[in-house]
Order: structure tokens, then C-alpha cells, then sequence
């Protein structure tokens, strides 16, 4: 039976998460202490060393990214932390904002010593209303008892913490759309380059991070990065959150070393599929995630065994869906959340997502015909070539993985048949 | 509409700087009656922040939470995202629709409640799930989903 390693979460639930005194009686701020003491490049060379990706979904080295805006030359630098968890099925974030604040508040911390920032913004979704204000109360608490502010922990350096709230908009995950939202405009991605890591916020350089990752950075310092890059796997180290849901019997997160099978989280830490059900196909790393079935459940979670499958972690979100769900009523409820999150800014993604959409929802009608069910491939191969940002790009993968494992249902709906009885066209066929 | 020296309050606390404009809103809304921004407070928004009206206007319609057409008192969000979506949220939103005798997108006759469909809130471990305001209810039947409202209505 696999267990959980508890070097993220360790502290969730054992602190109230306002109280800097209980936080540090459990050792928190001890990476901060040596990184204060260390040269910000040698913080920044930890993080190198530690091998730790990017966790909000696009895996990417997160000491290079700092390194890199270290390098910059040009005031102010802005921190960001990326708490617009918004991928369906996403709630690992939460876990961390809600019950281990001061942990994100260090992290970000250290980064602004490292890359030399005064600034730093907490990006919250708008629908994490309570994790606003727990953030809010938690950062006082770190300013008063001198651990944010005006010389940190009596040395020369600076730093604020400001928490914003978003309001509901998907598409304000993605970095630059991140920073309009943040400049209180519409959340709409910019068109790149300019990089976010030189023109950021207010046109300033600007680091952005995921909650997750943040949170990795304490322990990465205190312990070293070499100790952090030991734990998982060669290509993927550390330990991930994972946040498992759908038709299981334990929904919840989990935190895990890289190299555990996706089997041994479903059927292990989830305990299965629910009610004596079988389970139909698992979607991971949200909407924008690909729907793959019992036969892949043995690939260890690891970004390169996975990307072998063509199966990105993504924010680590797990939904399994049993042999009730219907793959093409699935598939729709997908592409009605893109085409309500497309900012609309670009056609392939504008349009790509409503004609997507029209065709499936004439198949869960029983009005699709088999031209139309072939279009759904080029019109999602078009997207994913010609959209502007990353949503448009990922929005068809669902389908495209859905219709490439359930390709036979699929045409069976153009026959007027569904097999589970649980999208519109059977309700149709049985009242018949 | 919101009472003057609320707005003038909220304006104060959170200060004008353009990062603030979206908290700004939420908590207009959230001061209303009926949950929404109304013409007025737009206007006096706009006048604080100094930006143009029109800037305000594309900023709500922009974002999901925020809306220029009053709904209720309470709005009830049901998640029609993937983990509600197998664990049949949609039979969910039936019985909240036949409890309630509305459909999403309405308000009740006295205004009380308002069913709005949204995308997920991350309450997916307490599948089926709706949100009421800031609270989050999950796993619900029909007798649990009719306790809750019925605590809402007394209230």
C-alpha cells in the first residue's frame, strides 16, 4: 500500500494559520533564516540543483526562471504567486492557502531575496473567498512579528506581501493574463513575447509561481536542494499534490513522491471506484487534461514517463469517471467550460471552442452525422495549432483523447444510441 | 444600489489603485441587496478610481462573478464541472430547480434565491457540491439540500 510523504503538507491542519509563533514552533522560517544568511545566488543555485519544476501545470525549471530574472537589470521586480486555481477538479492549492499560509509567505519570501524584489502579490481566485482573507490575516501576523516588511529579520532586505482577488475567470491562470487582472483590467493574455519575466506587471520584470511551488522552496533551503532532487525520480524530483475526485470512494489530496503509479493513487490513497463500479477513464491535469483509460493506469507519475503517453500532469488534478458517464456527454461538458472561459480574444480559439461544441451537443441530440464527428479532429488539430495562448491549445485534448479511446460511442450517438443511458439522446430513446 | 457611506467605506479600506478595482467590485456586489453592480455604483466607482466608465463596464462583463443584472438575496452556485459532473450534479440542479420552482439563471418571486450554473470552486472531494455565498456544501440528497435552504429562508 503506497503512503503519502508529508514533507509539504506536514505542517497542514497542526498550525492556526495566522500564528507566526506556532508556525515557526513547528520549524517553519528556517529556510528563510538560511537563505538570509546564504548569497542570493547560492538560494538560487538550490533551486537549480533541487530540480524542481514548475507545479501550476507547465513543469517549468523554476531555478532557471529565476535565475534568469535575477539577471535582469531593471527596477522594481514584482513576485507573483499563482493562486487562480481554476482547473475543474483542481483543489490542492486550497489545501496549502487555507491551512498552510505562512508557508507560501516564506517562499515568496526567499525568492524576493534572491531575485531582489520588494513587491510581492497573491493572486487568489475569487471563489476561494475565505482563503482571501485567511492570506490577508496571515500576512499581518508575518509583518508584525517582523518577518515581512522593512529589514526582514533585521537585515537590509524588503518585502510586501499584497493579496488580490480574481473573479471568476480561467483563462486569469495563465501568466499574462494573470498581470491584466492584477493591473485591475479584463484578464486577457498578451500577446508574447515580451515574456512576463521581462515585462510583467506594470511593464516591470516579473517572476510568477504557482502556491505549490512556493511552498517547495522552504524545505528545498533548509534542507538543500540535493537532498530535495533525491526524493521522487530521476526526471521529475520531489513530491507532487495531487488532487483526486469523480466517481471514487476516498476523494482527496494527496501528497506523493514522484514514481508512484497512477493505479496505486486510484485504486490506493482513493480506494477505488465507487458503489462496485468500473472505472471507465481517468482525466488528469484538469479540463486541459487527457482522458485515458485502465490500460495507462500503470505509468508511474513522472513527466517523462507520462509525456511518453502523451499525458501531461498538468495542475495534478484526477477525475475518474466510472462506466455510468457517457465519453461524448463528458467531452461536452469540457468544451461548454472553454467556450465559456475563452477570453475570445483569437478565432481558433473563439470559434474552435463553439464549433466543438455545436457538433457534440447534435451528438448528445442524436441530429450529428458522420462527417460532422470527423470534423471534430480538424477542427481541434486546427486549434491546437493556430491558437494564441495556451487555453486554446489545450481546450481539445479531451476530445480529441476522448473520441481517440471511445471512438465507437462516439458514432453510435450518430446512430441515435447511447450506451449509458446518461446523456440527452437515451432519455430521448426510452420515452420512444 | 448600495448606500453612499458603504461605498465611501469600501472605497477607503481598499484604497484606488487600479490592483484594487476587482476586490472593489466583489465587495460592491457583495454590499447589495441583490448581488449585483448597479448603474450608480459603477458610476461612483469609475469617478474614485478615475477610470472610465466604459473600463468598468468591460471589467464586469469580463468576469464571471461579477454581474450588472440584479439576481437574489442568496445565489446559490451549483458546479456543473467534471468531478460534480460525474457524481451527477446535474439531477442536483433538478432537485434545487423542483425544490426551489425555478430555473438557473432566475430568482425566486420574493427574490430570496437565484440558481446560477457555474464552473468549478474547488469543493471536488465533496462531490456533488453548491456554494451559498461563502459557504460550501457537498454530497448533498434531496432532504439535505432541502434543510439548507430552508435554513436560508428562516434567516
Amino acid at each position: 500500500m503506497v503512503e503519502e510523504l508529508k514533507i509539504l503538507t506536514g505542517y497542514c491542519g497542526r498550525y492556526n494559520y495566522a500564528s507566526v509563533k506556532e508556525y515557526v514552533s513547528l520549524g517553519g522560517y528556517q529556510g528563510l533564516k538560511k537563505a538570509l544568511a546564504m548569497k542570493p545566488e547560492d538560494v538560487i543555485n538550490e533551486v537549480i540543483v533541487s530540480n524542481l519544476m514548475g507545479r501550476g501545470g507547465a513543469a517549468y525549471p523554476t531555478g532557471e526562471k529565476w535565475d534568469m530574472i535575477s539577471r535582469i537589470d531593471n527596477d522594481p521586480k514584482y513576485i507573483v504567486c499563482n493562486a487562480d486555481e481554476g482547473e475543474p477538479g483542481t483543489f490542492k492549492d486550497k489545501k496549502l492557502i487555507y491551512n498552510d499560509p505562512m508557508k507560501i509567505i516564506e517562499g515568496m519570501t526567499i525568492a524576493a531575496y534572491a531575485i531582489s524584489s520588494k513587491k510581492g502579490y497573491i493572486y487568489i481566485r475569487g471563489e476561494y473567498r475565505e482563503g482571501y482573507y485567511r492570506l490577508k490575516e496571515a500576512i499581518r501576523s508575518a509583518k508584525a512579528a517582523g518577518y515581512l516588511g522593512v529589514s526582514i529579520l533585521g537585515t537590509t532586505l524588503d518585502f510586501d506581501i499584497e493579496v488580490v482577488s480574481g473573479a471568476g475567470a480561467y483563462v486569469c491562470g495563465e501568466n499574462s493574463a494573470l498581470c491584466e487582472s492584477i493591473e485591475g483590467k479584463s484578464g486577457r493574455p498578451r500577446l508574447k513575447p515580451p515574456y512576463i519575466k521581462n515585462v510583467g506587471i506594470y511593464g516591470q520584470p516579473t517572476l510568477v509561481n504557482n502556491v505549490e511551488t512556493f511552498s517547495c522552496i522552504p524545505y528545498i533551503i533548509e534542507k538543500g536542494g540535493k537532498n530535495y532532487a533525491s526524493i521522487g525520480t530521476e526526471s521529475s524530483a520531489g513530491t507532487k499534490l495531487v488532487s483526486v475526485s469523480g466517481n471514487v470512494k476516498n476523494p482527496g489530496v494527496f501528497e506523493i513522491p514522484f514514481g508512484v503509479t497512477l493505479r496505486e493513487i486510484v485504486y490506493g490513497l482513493a480506494g477505488g471506484v465507487e458503489d462496485g463500479n468500473v472505472l471507465k477513464f481517468v482525466q488528469m491535469g484538469g479540463a486541459s487534461g487527457a482522458c485515458f483509460t485502465d490500460s495507462d493506469l500503470d505509468t508511474p507519475l513522472d513527466y517523462k514517463a507520462l509525456r511518453s503517453k502523451r499525458i501531461s500532469i498538468g495542475s495534478g488534478a484526477i477525475v475518474v469517471a466510472d462506466q455510468t458517464n457517457c465519453a461524448v456527454d463528458y467531452a461536452l461538458m469540457t468544451m461548454e467550460f472553454f467556450l465559456h472561459e475563452s477570453c475570445g480574444k483569437c478565432t481558433p480559439c473563439r470559434e474552435g471552442n463553439a464549433q466543438l461544441c455545436r457538433i457534440l451537443k447534435n451528438l448528445v441530440l442524436g441530429t450529428a452525422n458522420e462527417k460532422q464527428v470527423r470534423h471534430l479532429e480538424n477542427i481541434s488539430q486546427l486549434m491546437m495549432k493556430a491558437s494564441s495562448c495556451g487555453l486554446g491549445k489545450a481546450a481539445p485534448t479531451a476530445v480529441l483523447t476522448l473520441y481517440s479511446n471511445f471512438k465507437e460511442e462516439f458514432l453510435e450517438h450518430v446512430e441515435g444510441y447511447c450506451r449509458t443511458g446518461s446523456c440527452n439522446i437515451s432519455r430521448k430513446k426510452a420515452v420512444v | 444600489m448600495v448606500e453612499r457611506y458603504k461605498l465611501e467605506e469600501i472605497v477607503e479600506i481598499n484604497g484606488t489603485t487600479e490592483d484594487k478595482l476587482l476586490t472593489t467590485l466583489l465587495e460592491v456586489q457583495s454590499a447589495s441587496e441583490l448581488n449585483y453592480i448597479s448603474q450608480e455604483d459603477a458610476e461612483f466607482i469609475a469617478e474614485k478610481f478615475g477610470i472610465p466608465l466604459n473600463r468598468i463596464y468591460e471589467v464586469i462583463s469580463f468576469y464571471s462573478m461579477l454581474s450588472m443584472k440584479p439576481r437574489g438575496k442568496h445565489i446559490i452556485e451549483v458546479c456543473k464541472s467534471s468531478a460534480c459532473h460525474v457524481r451527477k450534479g446535474k439531477n442536483l440542479l433538478k432537485m434545487l430547480e423542483d425544490i426551489l420552482g425555478i430555473k438557473a439563471g432566475e430568482a425566486t418571486s420574493d427574490n430570496n434565491f437565484y440558481i446560477e450554473e457555474v464552473n468549478c470552486f474547488g469543493a471536488c472531494d465533496k462531490a456533488p457540491a453548491i456554494k451559498i455565498g461563502n459557504d460550501i456544501y457537498g454530497n448533498l440528497d434531496r432532504k439535505k439540500l432541502t434543510e439548507i435552504i430552508n435554513r436560508y429562508w428562516e434567516a
